[in-house]
């Protein structure tokens, strides 16, 4: 911890998180952990990352955003539950969380620098998005004015030349090949924070070409590739649903990993604002070199948090949940192709074809209040934020309070809301049709229970099989293949006019097909061998 | 005429007005009480002089102790705060340590005096101990080390790895001044981290045996358990014990106690009543036999050489029962 001269620069002492991490295993009190994180004379000790990376979680929170929204929420199972308030005529419910809990405004962008993903912040103006934005990349070891100037600011004039660059004129005269043109590419593209504020205001034509850096990390011009690397994005737009001057492309939106609204000023804090601006005090300006990440650091937090453990009961959670909004019944004929995909692709409403689906639960079945599944990219973005949550919070692996706190967020804009679900309907769901982070909580926390009814855990006949057939097929004998294609036909069989075809009943048919397939196919293989 | 010491740093406060004043400007600013910045600022003359150093060096030393005057200011410190304590009464007998590092002495002992000021007079016993033992050295290493020893003599039993370990290459001298010993320190201690209760003067006589430490508590009343705890393994230092469905880590030696809440399934669950039960009323633990202090039934008890961890259905206490040597 480095002791401050100014409120500023003070950053929160080690351990910020106390019991995360190998503090929980240790019994013994290191002199260093005594005396705050501050070796003998010769150099201080560094803490880890992720302390560091929490320390700059609370200078954010504490001196530089004010903001004292703490919406992610958690428990500590020592201190016991949270305490809930009702309030006003609605029974607005306000808890008290027993654990340490977050501001999603300053951890999602901190995390997203951590994964190196792409953070959209929307809100209404002047509600710090930018300034956010700022932050991380002052974080990121850049001075403050390169990380403003830097910054691309979308407007209905900006060309793929004003965002990357423009070939030199003498080139451009005496080139013979389009090779022979140099181009003369614009500094930000080799940050590894970029900035692009009010992306929604960048023209259809310009944003196709910001997909294809957003996406794949590199950009060309005139036949000349500029390959930029990893790096955090963050995106601000005043609008989430796309106003502005241009409809966002789909695809463009599709790469956006996390959506963090910038939540309304709470003006008791006023007179912090009015202090700052009396002492021409910018936080950006005053970031404390202890909480600055060099390169060699954030790669190395990258890869830290990339090795974080997601155990399988987690994952297969996720799988559960997953797999509840593809399944569109009567989309189609072939069971493949009974999805809402194939609905979408044909022009038809997926909601109407989910209504004429008749004895099914609407209200329980969370399938049904979405139009279209999850994509493998929502899936990977959900993976990485979970884990950094986790490693973020001090821990070896995600739980399912990770899982939990960051799928909102990631899926913001990945799940589409079908707003004449049944489930949706009456005044509870006027709430949830706006309020997207409690929607998608909410679908969570009713498949998890879905999940711990069925027991899943213990009873996961298609998990079984499925782990059988991943130990590998060497040595298997043909009488052991056929042993095994009887298995998956008896399931099947025993499924048959029994169940109501779910969301996960679905994905695991398909993967009993996908057994059935294999070792079909290695058991042709056998008998030619 | 030689300055004074208190001339010498008013000196250095005019030296550095400018900037000094910018910073308590700056600290009420952001929310600092004056009167906890006049109280401070009377802290760093009081310090300043004690400890010492001239020119550049007492500079720094002043300009560190206003800037942590700030800094406390600004985090709503008061003025009777452990901070406040062991700047006023310990810092300026760390000179050597302060001068070589204004900055990090002043951070590293408030941190130490925020976690020492959990625990009840553990904070006073530290200042104390270590003002004594700063006294007989003028090395800024010796005073850091010395600091961890005489915290763990006072209560802070999770520093005692660290303490023995440091306790080894302090000279003689500070080193009995932080425990507050006499005679062979390196015996006392040689002798102690064998048996985590052995300690001069500390305990029963030879052949005596008798309850000498007892420790927890109802959660309602401050203490760690919510029901009566049972005892449930040990080592002599960290104790396995229960209470209800949770399992709880208790370190326990000589100087203090701390309940941690982690299990330690690590240590086998060897509790055994009737080890330490002799006739109905009596105690018995390593050949000796003794009047049990209470009335109650024995639900656990540790024994590890001539010291026995018991609880009992009717306590939300731990006691420690402890054999006197040989006669």
């Amino acid at each position: 911890m480095t002791t401050p001269s100014d409120p500023m620069g003070h950053v929160s002492a080690a351990p910020t998180l106390p019991g995360a991490g190998a503090h929980r295993d240790e019994v013994a009190l290191s002199v260093a952990e005594f005396y705050g994180g501050q070796a003998p004379t010769a150099s201080p000790v560094a803490p880890a990352l992720d302390e560091k990376l929490r320390q700059a979680y609370f200078w954010v929170a504490n001196h530089a955003i004010i903001s004292p929204h703490y919406d992610i929420e958690f428990d500590d199972p020592d201190a016991g539950a949270s305490a809930t308030y009702r309030l006003g005529d609605s029974r607005a419910e306000v808890h008290l969380p027993s654990g340490q809990s977050y501001s999603s405004y300053v951890l999602l962008p901190l995390l997203t620098f951590a994964v190196r993903g792409r953070c959209l912040l929307v809100g209404g103006p002047g509600r710090g998005k930018t300034a956010s934005a700022l932050l991380m990349g002052v974080l990121a070891g850049y001075p403050v004015r390169d990380v403003r100037r830097a910054m691309q600011h979308g407007h209905p004039q900006l060309t793929v030349a004003d965002l990357f660059g423009t070939p030199l004129p003498r080139d451009l005269v005496s080139a013979e090949r389009l090779s022979d043109v140099d181009v003369a590419w614009r500094s930000w593209l080799g940050m590894r924070v970029k900035i692009v504020d009010e992306y929604n205001r960048i023209p259809t034509r310009t944003q196709a070409a910001l997909l294809t850096l957003l996406a794949d990390g590199y950009v060309e011009v005139f036949d000349q590739v500029y390959e930029t690397g990893d790096s955090a994005w963050y995106l601000t737009a005043n609008d989430d649903a796309g106003g502005g001057t241009y409809q966002v492309v789909e695809a463009l939106k599709d790469r956006i990993d996390v959506v963090v609204q910038a939540l309304s000023f709470n003006n008791r804090f006023l007179g912090q604002l009015v202090a700052r601006a009396e002492q021409r005090v910018r936080p950006e300006e005053s970031v404390p070199a202890g909480v600055v990440f060099s390169e060699a650091e954030h790669a190395s937090l990258h890869e830290q948090v990339r090795a974080v453990a997601l155990p399988p009961p987690v994952r297969r959670r996720l799988e559960f949940f997953a797999s509840q909004f593809e399944l569109a019944e009567r989309a189609g004929v072939q069971f493949e192709y009974r999805t809402k995909d194939t609905a979408r692709l044909a022009g038809a409403d997926p909601h109407l074809l989910l209504a004429a689906d008749t004895g099914r639960d609407h209200h329980s079945d969370v399938g049904s209040q979405t139009l279209a599944g999850l994509s493998v990219r929502a899936l990977q973005s959900l993976v990485a934020y979970a884990k950094a949550l986790a490693y973020f919070r001090g821990r070896g692996a995600v739980g399912l309070d990770d899982l939990r706190a960051v799928l909102p967020f990631v899926l913001h804009d990945k799940l589409p809301q079908d707003p004449d679900a049944p489930a949706l309907a009456g005044k509870d769901g006027d709430a949830l049709r706006t309020d997207r982070i409690s929607w998608l909580r909410g679908m969570f926390d009713a498949t998890s229970q879905q999940y711990d009814a069925l027991g899943l855990d213990t009873d996961d006949v298609v998990g079984e099989l499925l782990a059988q057939f991943e130990l590998g097929l060497d040595g298997v004998t043909a009488e052991q293949v056929r042993s095994r294609l009887a298995q998956v036909e008896r399931v099947l069989a025993g499924w048959q006019d029994q169940r109501k075809l779910h969301g996960h009943l679905y994905d695991d048919t398909l993967v009993l097909k996908y057994l059935h397939q294999r070792y079909t196919n290695f058991l042709a293989w056998l008998r030619w061998r | 005429m030689a300055l004074s010491r208190t001339d010498a740093v008013e000196a250095s406060l005019r030296r550095q007005r400018a900037e000094l004043d910018a910073r308590l400007a700056q600290a009420v600013t952001f929310g600092a009480d004056p009167a906890v910045l006049r109280y401070g600022l009377g802290d760093v003359m009081v310090v300043a002089e004690r400890a010492g150093g001239i020119g550049d060096e007492l500079d720094a030393v002043v300009a560190a102790l206003v800037g942590q005057v700030c800094a406390l200011g600004g985090c709503g410190v008061s003025v009777s705060s452990a901070e406040r304590i062991a700047v006023r009464e310990l810092v300026g007998h760390l000179g050597p340590w302060l001068r070589a590092e204004p900055t990090g002495c002043l951070a590293q002992v408030c941190h130490a005096a925020r976690v020492l000021g959990h625990r009840p007079g553990a904070l006073d016993a530290w200042v104390r101990r270590l003002g004594a033992a700063a006294a007989h050295t003028d090395d800024a290493a010796e005073l850091r080390a010395l600091g961890v020893v005489a915290a763990w003599r006072s209560g802070l039993v999770r520093l005692r790895e660290a303490a023995l370990l440091a306790a080894r290459g302090l000279p003689t001298t500070p080193l009995a001044a932080a425990l507050e010993l006499s005679g062979d320190v390196e015996a006392v201690l040689r002798t102690n981290a064998a048996d985590p209760w052995a300690w001069p003067e500390y305990g029963p006589r030879p052949g005596e045996l008798r309850v000498v430490a007892r420790t927890g508590g109802f959660t309602g009343f401050g203490g760690p358990w919510p029901v009566p705890p049972v005892v449930v393994g040990g080592d002599g230092v960290r104790w396995r014990v229960r209470a209800g469905t949770v399992e709880r880590l208790l370190l326990w030696d000589v100087h203090g106690d701390a309940v941690l809440p982690m299990a330690a399934a690590e240590l086998a669950a060897t509790s055994d009543p009737a080890a330490v039960l002799g006739p109905p009323g009596r105690l018995r633990l390593a050949g000796l036999s003794a009047f049990a202090p209470w009335q109650d039934e024995v639900t656990g008890a540790v024994v590890v050489g001539r010291t026995a961890v018991l609880s009992r259905a009717g306590s939300h206490h731990l006691d420690l029962l402890r054999a006197g040597g040989a006669p």
